[in-house]
């Protein structure tokens, strides 16, 4: 695995004690009259609450949301009485999450603050998925939209087309990911889509733009999705436990996406996100990839080193992906599962890697899981994904 | 995703649009087929930039352009939260890689097919608009 290093880089350092504690997952619901606000003060509710942690004494606060408009993270800050010496607005899509988490990790590290309180929200109102497809980016706005507004789709749709061609990934490849990730929500009493999906279902759904038919899309919907970053001797002090950040990366815009996109950005980083926790692929014991289509969970399957690109389906095949299965993946059910409640979709897979590794995941929760690795995907602002990341996390027994 | 229908209004272009991109309504009125060029690295560019992503000049003025491509991928859009597009489905488009370097989202004729070599040109759609086509 390579290691795209620039020219002044030096090896990153490593988090010392750095956890991500408090995870918390809201129920959502499919439309809400509740606005964006009203989701992000109830996550910090559910982090104050489940933390003890009182909201004065948190003092950083890092907030992704697309429907907080005109309000970033400083008027949200106002709004619900934050108070910080840390603050951060990460509008980075399916990205936003980790991304969020990493910068919190650097700031509780080097104490620029000790709590930083980290959330993913989104409302949906009737119409407002559409607004935000519309006014994604300019790029988009220019040369993508006025071409029939099929949104991420559409999108998906062209890489996912050129992606099964090349590579030979059939749709039933690609129904074995949904499929095992609805297996996996019906133990998830917050899954918004709670109904079993057989792969005859998965092959017969309607077609959404070819070859994405409904099965392969999440559902729009609002929610919100929340941690704790602190040092693990704030955590130990206030009594909670925390998964501990063994190694991240990100990156953007990367030389090595073609045009026509085979990869993401993790193949520029990947081997620094192993080297870093001192762990191979093979050692981990729970995966949660960034599920907007699955077509996107086998090119991230590929890209952080599970098995070589254009091997992914028949990892796939060769693997059961379900809670009880040997590779369990996306085990809260994931966001075709779950729904997608807008930026609060990037921490989906973090949260639910954070109860893993503390084996506080209840019904989903997958025997003996100590190392996680979780990664992140978005921003199509025009016909490339360009954001990517990845965390590994711990538990206790590492 | 399903999104519902918002109250149509006809009279307006269904989709924004920045300043830099009405460069192109100009060319296809005129039936040419014209791209940015950086004039310090010749690199083409689209869509519309107001920096070249290559040495970051911002001398780019519009000139002619090779329109030869290759259809990348293609997908047929059947569902869409634009009222306009709703009521036009199903849309083909493509993703078209230019020989002369960028990638374009297009409108596929009929018979452009994925791998196929094709021609770009620019086609003012009803609102006087540059849509790209595949031929």
């Amino acid at each position: 695995m390579t290691n795209q290093m620039g020219k002044f880089s030096i090896n990153r350092r490593a988090y010392d004690d750095v956890v991500i504690t408090t995870p918390v997952s809201l129920p959502y619901v499919r439309y809400s009259d509740h606005s964006a606000h009203w989701w992000t003060g109830r996550a910090l509710r559910a982090l104050v609450d489940g933390s003890g942690i009182a909201a004065r004494n948190i003092d950083g606060f890092c907030l992704s949301s697309f429907t907080t408009a005109p309000d970033t993270a400083i008027g949200l800050a106002e709004h619900l009485g934050l108070s910080v010496r840390w603050l951060d607005h990460v509008p980075l899509g399916g990205a936003s999450g980790i991304t969020g988490i990493r910068r919190a990790a650097r700031a509780v590290q080097s104490g620029d603050c000790d709590v930083a309180a980290c959330i993913g929200a989104d409302t949906n109102q009737r119409g407002s998925f559409g607004t935000t497809l519309a006014n994604f980016s300019r790029f988009s706005q220019d040369a993508v939209y006025p071409y029939g507004a099929g949104g991420t789709n559409a999108s998906f749709a062209l890489i996912a087309r050129n992606y099964m061609e090349t590579f030979n990934v059939t749709r039933e490849d690609l129904g074995q990911i949904a499929v095992a990730q609805r297996s996996n929500a019906l133990k998830n009493p917050n899954a918004l889509i709670r109904e079993p999906l057989t792969l005859d279902q998965y092959m017969n759904a309607r077609p959404i733009a070819d070859p994405i038919h409904l099965f392969d899309c999440v559902m729009p919907c609002a929610g919100a999705e929340a941690v704790l970053v602190m040092r693990q001797e704030t955590a130990k002090a206030c009594g909670i436990a925390g998964a501990k950040l063994r190694s991240s990366i990100e990156r953007h815009n990367a030389p090595s996406i073609d045009l026509m996109q085979t990869s993401g950005g993790w193949v520029e980083d990947v081997g620094e996100l192993y080297q870093m926790a001192g762990v191979r692929p093979s050692d981990i014991d729970v995966v949660q990839t960034y599920d907007d289509y699955p077509v996107i969970c086998i090119m991230q399957l590929e890209d952080l080193g599970f098995c070589k690109k254009g091997e992914g389906a028949e990892f796939v095949r060769d693997h059961d992906l379900r809670i009880e299965g040997d590779f369990p993946h996306n085990t809260s059910g994931g966001q075709l599962s779950c729904g997608q409640a807008g930026a609060g979709g990037s921490y989906v897979g973090l949260t639910e890697a954070v109860r893993q590794v503390l084996g506080t995941a209840g019904g989903t929760q997958v025997s003996d899981a100590n190392l996680a690795l979780v990664s992140g995907f978005g921003m199509m602002t025009y016909t490339k994904g360009l954001s990517s990341c990845a965390v590994i996390l711990s538990g206790d027994n590492a | 995703m399903n999104d519902r229908r918002s109250e149509p209004d006809q009279a307006l272009p269904p989709y924004p649009q920045s300043a830099s991109a009405k460069l192109y309504d100009l060319v296809a009125a005129e039936g040419r087929f014209a791209l940015q060029r950086c004039q310090d690295c010749a690199a083409f560019l689209y869509p519309a930039h107001d920096v070249c992503t290559f040495c970051l000049s911002t001398n780019l003025p519009l000139v002619d352009a090779p329109p030869q491509g290759r259809i990348a991928s293609e997908t047929m859009i059947r569902a869409t939260t634009n009222p306009y597009f709703q009521q036009r489905l199903p849309i083909r488009i493509g993703l078209v890689i230019l020989d002369c370097g960028p990638s374009m989202i297009v409108f596929l004729d009929e018979t452009a097919r994925m791998g196929d070599r094709i021609s770009v040109s620019f086609r003012p759609d009803a609102f006087g608009r540059a849509m790209a086509w595949a031929k």
